[in-house]
């Protein structure tokens, strides 16, 4: 590979980093492997960067890779944390793989991110660049920790909704 | 599909949650296996989930926290990439805190580099002093020996020494959790000190907390207390609650001790007779803190000041305060006990407009000098407290003194003659050794 190839290899593999994660984090249903993971995953599609054709999209080929990463890290876990199966892990990461079409997510998130009402913004930092529990968020506000569970699964279906729309009117114009 | 889509959710919640037992999750992924809409629905949730965790909920590069990227097309560049995304730093799990060290003691300096980032869960500092900031803002001082968890940047465990929180505005809600009680910010400075013996002491040094059982029986439990600035308790661990009556300290927050161990200060304790199960108000005794613009009571801005360009007189300069509490000025019934450690001058500071009372006329001799009181401008009136000596309305304050040969405790009495009196405001109390 020459420098130059290998310096687009690597603006591919830092973009893809978000989605990557992302795909890790859902295939096994969230837990403290997806770190790790995502690293064996980094490394594996280093380990084939010679392999990698430039005219090709570079975000299949490393979702492919990464859920292999998936079924290989379930066979190490311990049994008890054994959930999806190699089936609905295949089913699942096709699924992932339609919704995250574009390379473009976090640009997209970052938009509505932007449009959400300043009281949904203060719990999404609360949970997330904080990384407060559910429970001491609640315990906080004063309200039942499946109240605070109901809106952020309302805040990430709107974000979903505002990201496909966003995308979708990217690839149209 | 199975189950009804509220039950789904709520299940789907637990998993994001982290909440979620094995059964739940075997549900779950039966749920999924049998219809496409679930795992669509699913995908989704994950899917934002993992971005938000990504980015922390903010945008798409965190100024302080990622590398510079623009420089990664560079040839060879690609090296550092590599090194930085084998070693996770690249998507750094946003849910391992991050902390940056403020400052640091000499002593620890090294080992705890000012400027430096890290993650960190769990803190062990067997000496010296450190100041760390969080991720809300929140900054946090911790003194040695010490043992803290930072659950999250919202957070943290102390399970043996003292913190001093700077919560702020961004860091409202902080909480500060010992084996005894859970404190809750509500905008302010504040310390907790969990001790061997297995209580902890709580100390508002600017604005309002609440204290909570640590483990309330349920999420709305009602405090045990709540407290605003100037006021300190101690819980032990039956969870019973008591005023802690003084609170001494260097010139600064940093270092603050409720015990009545030395300090430096001459002053070794204030105590007073006032038992109102609602006022917890704390004397703070200030190691050498007499000098100009010093504050003159908890919880108010206003200080004592040289009268004139002069400057404060220089048998007072530099003297042990006790910082002592404004509402007390009406209170006919006050008592005050002051703890001397060593033989030494105790000066009392009393307005000089209101008539003497019998205690301070018969125990000590009116030395003839005069300090400011400066009057604080209203809060809301856009006005800053005058610096130095001078300057600001001042009211003229006499210096009365006596000379205490041996270690012991003085008392001082109430802060007017006869209810009739209208004195503005209270004594103040100062120390030097002899």
């Amino acid at each position: 590979m020459t420098p130059e190839q290998m310096s687009v290899f690597v603006a591919r593999l830092t973009e893809a980093q978000s989605a990557l994660y992302g795909s890790i984090h859902t295939l096994l249903a969230g837990g403290p492997a997806v770190a790790d993971v995502l690293q064996d995953t980094n490394r594996v599609l280093w380990q084939k960067a010679s392999l990698y054709d430039p005219a090709r999209p570079f975000l299949p080929w490393a979702l492919t890779v990464a859920r292999f990463e998936v079924l290989a890290q379930r066979k190490r876990q311990a049994r008890d944390r054994l959930v999806f199966d190699d089936a609905l892990v295949a089913q699942l990461a096709e699924e992932y793989e339609r919704q995250s079409h574009s390379e473009r997510n976090l640009q997209a998130l970052e938009r509505c991110l932007q449009k959400l009402p300043v009281a949904q913004r203060g719990v999404l930092d609360q949970r997330y660049l904080h990384g407060e529990s559910v429970q001491d968020i609640a315990a906080r506000q004063g309200r039942g920790a499946n109240a605070v569970s109901a809106l952020l699964y309302r805040i990430r279906a709107l974000l979903a909704d505002c990201m496909e729309r966003s995308v979708t009117r990217e690839e149209m114009a | 599909m199975s189950l009804p889509d509220p039950q789904f959710r709520n299940l789907l919640q637990a998993v994001i949650d982290g909440s979620a037992t094995s059964d739940e999750r075997e549900l779950l992924a039966a749920e999924l296996r049998a219809s496409a809409e679930r795992r669509a629905e699913y995908v989704r949730q994950l899917r934002i989930d993992a971005l938000l965790q990504f980015t922390g909920g903010r945008t798409v590069s965190p100024p302080a926290h990622t590398p510079a990227w623009s420089g990664w097309r560079r040839p060879l560049a690609w090296a550092a990439a590599v090194a930085l995304i084998a070693a996770g730093v690249v998507f750094g799990s946003r849910f391992v805190p991050e902390v940056e060290v403020v400052r640091s003691s000499p002593t620890i300096a090294a080992e705890w580099p000012a400027g430096a980032r890290r993650k960190a869960k769990s803190i062990s500092l067997a000496q010296g002093v450190v100041q760390l900031r969080l991720r809300s803002g929140v900054t946090l001082e911790i003194v040695a020996p010490a043992e803290v968890e930072i659950v999250n940047a919202m957070h943290v465990r102390l399970a043996r020494g003292q913190v001093t929180a700077d919560a702020g505005d961004r860091g409202r809600g902080f909480v500060v959790e010992t084996s005894e009680t859970r404190v809750v910010d509500l905008g302010t400075r504040f310390g907790v000190a969990a001790e061997d013996t297995g209580h902890t002491d709580v100390v508002v040094f600017q604005g309002e907390v609440e204290v909570f059982e640590r483990t309330p029986r349920h999420h709305a439990s009602a405090p045990r207390a709540r407290l605003v600035e100037g006021e300190a308790v101690r819980l032990d661990s039956r969870q019973q609650l008591s005023r802690i009556m003084s609170v001494a300290s260097g010139p600064g927050d940093d270092r603050w001790t409720t015990g009545g161990e030395d300090a430096g200060a001459v002053i070794a304790a204030v105590r007073d007779n006032q038992r109102k199960p609602d006022a917890n108000y704390f004397y703070r005794i200030v190691a050498g803190g007499l000098h100009e613009d010093a504050p003159a009571f908890v919880a108010k801005r206003h200080e004592w000041n040289g009268l004139d360009a002069a400057g404060l007189p220089e048998a007072l300069a530099g003297a042990d305060l006790v910082q002592t509490i404004p509402g007390d000025r009406f209170n006919d019934a006050l008592e005050i006990g002051v703890t001397l450690a060593r033989p030494a001058v105790l000066y009392v500071l009393f307005d000089s407009r209101t008539p003497t009372p019998a205690w301070l006329e018969t125990g000590f001799s009116d030395t003839g000098v005069r300090i400011g009181l400066e009057n604080a401008p209203m809060l809301g009136s856009g006005r800053a407290v005058g610096r130095g000596a001078g300057i600001g309305h001042m009211a003229p304050f006499s210096v009365w003194k006596r000379v205490v040969p041996a270690a012991g405790i003085v008392r001082l009495g109430p802060p007017r003659a006869t209810p009739d009196d209208n004195p503005l405001w209270m004594y103040g109390i100062a120390a030097k050794p002899l």
